[in-house]
């Protein structure tokens, strides 16, 4: 009977032995193995750890009016459990009325099974607060970013916009993106059953770098008033594309800039494609005769010809053994340098640059900055096309100088015309005026690229310019109270083969004012208008159209008698 | 002595709970109002966004249309040098 309870006892102990090993293993094992897996189980029970966005930059125009901003709107969420079954129905129609939606499809998604799910994304303010009045189960907010454009289509392709993943696209979002942005933070903190944080516990902050507030060049006023003239003289031509450019020709600041078709930069999803396009700096055309304009200063800079050299104008100039006929074949005959551009005659620019010869032509085509990007501080800039010399035929000479042959964005052809303009400096056109950070404003220095021509050169251009306007074919772009300067453009449309589609132009009126101490330089382009070969008449009267617009805003005094 | 060593240990536990407990609640009233102030930062840059639209050029120059209102055709123009003559 001991033997059997000795023999017990002894099984008894080494079960005990092993079951106390095995739990000392475990224990061991939980406690100095296991455990900061455990920990960390236990502290992501409690712990968030939160990316805290960074604020994205303010975009202002030049007097400081918001063009672009960041505001969190409020997104409405479900929790469709908490909602009880039988009142899910007058949940969807309150809902369904408030948001503008059918009460059936909310009550879909209620019913979805979903744990919890977004309603509506970014709500109006109004209707935030008018749900929020509701008090219904179930339903919360939480506040996402969003870009707000407080002037809807106005300053459009400057601004560009940002897309659903927060990035900048086109205009200056594209370009500063990186600056405008700014750097996420972070905050890891634990938090108790009611989503507080904890104060006396784990607490890790990163806080988030703000993006930089731009100040731009962009006078909204006068964007304003470019764009409803556009606007007008898209419709009445009903024109497949145009373009406005208004630059400050004392330092290349770009005080308006727009482009038709147009889009919403809030409402990108539903634009069309081609109408994101910036005519005014990702498009090129051949400019016609406002290159005439560029083509003389070049031959009076070289000392080729004089306002006053004349020559017989018989209604065609013969150039590398190919005839290039003046508009509707007109013979003007005497005619000096200054009326060439009166008349816009091309016989006379093949004089002119006959007189200059193509080396030279092409050296200041270049210097005018023509066929390079201008290096404007835009997304997506083209350069137009120049060809080089090398492959240029003798009557590349004549077609060259009136235009043809050769292509330019509407900017490179405003930031020529400035060179004109302010005696002779190519500035480069720039549109961010100033941005500020944490360390304060940083002001951008304008850009003088190069002198183009002399001061005497640019001073005789602006009297033949204001010639052309006052006695010539861009009567039309006066303006009474002040001088105005300018040349028009009508210029055929390159097709695939190489050729020029047949009765389809692109019209433009390239200028400045006041004349005599030019504050404003603008080039306004339609493409494909519907009165053709009168489509510069259309231009020019957008012009008229926003000039004293614009020379009201710009505090300019008339010099002229009306 | 042991009886004012045992006061003494209780008072001082007291105290140190009623910091904490006071930190606590302290820490609860700076979130809160911190939460208030991001809700009123955020209300002001809503209103801020609204005051842009209102002031919009685009805006008001539609609003005139509508209310029947032209542009002026032409601003008469006073130049200084005859005023000037006149004195």
């Amino acid at each position: 009977m001991q033997a059997v309870s000795a023999t017990r006892l002894r099984v008894l102990f080494v079960i005990f032995a092993l079951l106390s090993t095995t739990l000392a293993g475990k224990m061991t094992y939980w406690q100095a193995i296991a455990r900061p897996e455990l920990l960390s189980l236990a502290i992501d029970q409690v712990r968030s750890d939160l990316v805290v966005a960074a604020q994205r930059g303010v975009i202002r125009d030049r007097n400081g009016a918001i063009l672009a901003t960041t505001v969190g709107l409020r997104s409405l969420y479900a929790i469709p459990a908490q909602i009880p079954k039988e009142d899910r129905a007058a949940v969807a129609e309150k809902l369904g009325v408030l948001l503008g939606r059918d009460p059936a499809a909310i009550r879909e998604r209620l019913d979805s099974g979903a744990e919890w799910l977004y309603l509506h994304r970014r709500l109006p303010e109004d209707t935030a607060v008018a749900i929020a009045a509701l008090h219904l189960p179930g339903l919360g907010f939480q506040t996402e970013p969003k870009r707000l454009y407080p002037n809807d289509t106005v300053g459009a392709h400057v601004l560009g916009f940002v897309n659903d993943e927060g990035n900048g696209q086109y205009g200056v979002e594209g370009a500063y993106d990186g600056i405008l942005r700014g750097s996420p933070g972070r905050l890891v903190v634990e938090r108790d059953p009611a989503n507080r944080a904890l104060p006396i516990g784990l607490r890790e902050t990163q806080p988030p770098l703000n993006g930089a507030d731009l100040s731009l060049t962009i006078d909204l006023g006068i964007q304003t008033a470019c764009e409803r003239e556009l606007r007008a003289a898209m419709e009445k031509e009903k024109a497949t594309g145009g373009s406005i450019v208004v630059l400050d020709p004392r330092d290349g600041a770009v005080l308006a800039l727009c482009s038709a078709p147009s889009f919403d930069p809030s409402a990108v999803a539903i634009a069309d494609l081609e109408s994101l396009r910036d005519r005014a700096v990702s498009w090129a055309y051949e400019p016609g005769s406002t290159m005439k304009a560029l083509t003389v200063a070049a031959a009076i800079d070289q000392k080729a010809v004089t306002p006053t050299t004349s020559y017989y104008d018989v209604g065609y100039a013969i150039i590398g053994g190919r005839r290039l006929n003046n508009a509707l074949g007109k013979a003007y005959g005497p005619t000096t340098v200054t009326q060439v551009l009166e008349r816009s005659a091309n016989a006379g620019a093949v004089f002119v640059a006959g007189k200059l010869g193509a080396e030279q032509l092409y050296r200041y085509i270049n210097a005018f900055g023509l066929g390079r990007a201008t290096g404007v501080d835009l997304a997506a800039e083209a350069t137009g096309q120049v060809r080089p010399l090398a492959e240029w035929y003798p009557v590349d000479l004549g077609t060259a100088a009136f235009g043809q042959g050769l292509s330019v964005t509407p900017l490179q052809l405003a930031a020529a015309y400035a060179a004109i303009a302010n005696g002779g400096i190519l500035y480069r056109p720039y549109v961010v005026a100033s941005r500020r950070d944490a360390d304060g404003e940083h002001r951008t220095a304008p850009v003088a690229v190069r002198r183009v021509i002399s001061a005497e050169t640019a001073a005789a251009m602006r009297v033949m310019l204001t010639s052309t306007v006052d006695n010539g074919i861009a009567k039309n772009a006066s303006v009474p109270g002040f001088s105005i300067a300018g040349k028009t453009g009508t210029a055929q449309i390159p097709d695939a083969t190489g050729s020029y589609e047949s009765d389809e132009y692109v019209s433009s009126f390239a200028g400045f004012a006041p004349a005599e101490d030019p504050k404003i330089v603008t080039v306004i382009v339609l493409e494909r208008p519907q009165s053709r070969l009168l489509g510069t008449l259309t231009a020019m009267a957008a012009f008229r159209g926003f000039a004293p617009d614009a020379l009201r805003y710009e505090r300019v005094q008339p010099d002229r008698r009306p | 002595m042991a009886a004012a060593s045992i006061g003494l240990v209780f008072t001082l536990a007291l105290l140190y709970l009623s910091q904490i407990t006071s930190l606590s609640a302290g820490d609860y009233e700076v979130q809160r109002l911190q939460a208030e102030r991001d809700e009123l930062r955020r209300q002001n840059a809503l209103l801020e966004v609204q005051l842009a639209r209102l002031d919009s050029p685009a805006r008001i120059e539609t609003l005139a249309t509508r209310l029947g209102l032209v542009r002026v055709a032409s601003v008469p123009l006073l130049f200084p040098a005859p005023l000037q003559a006149k004195k």
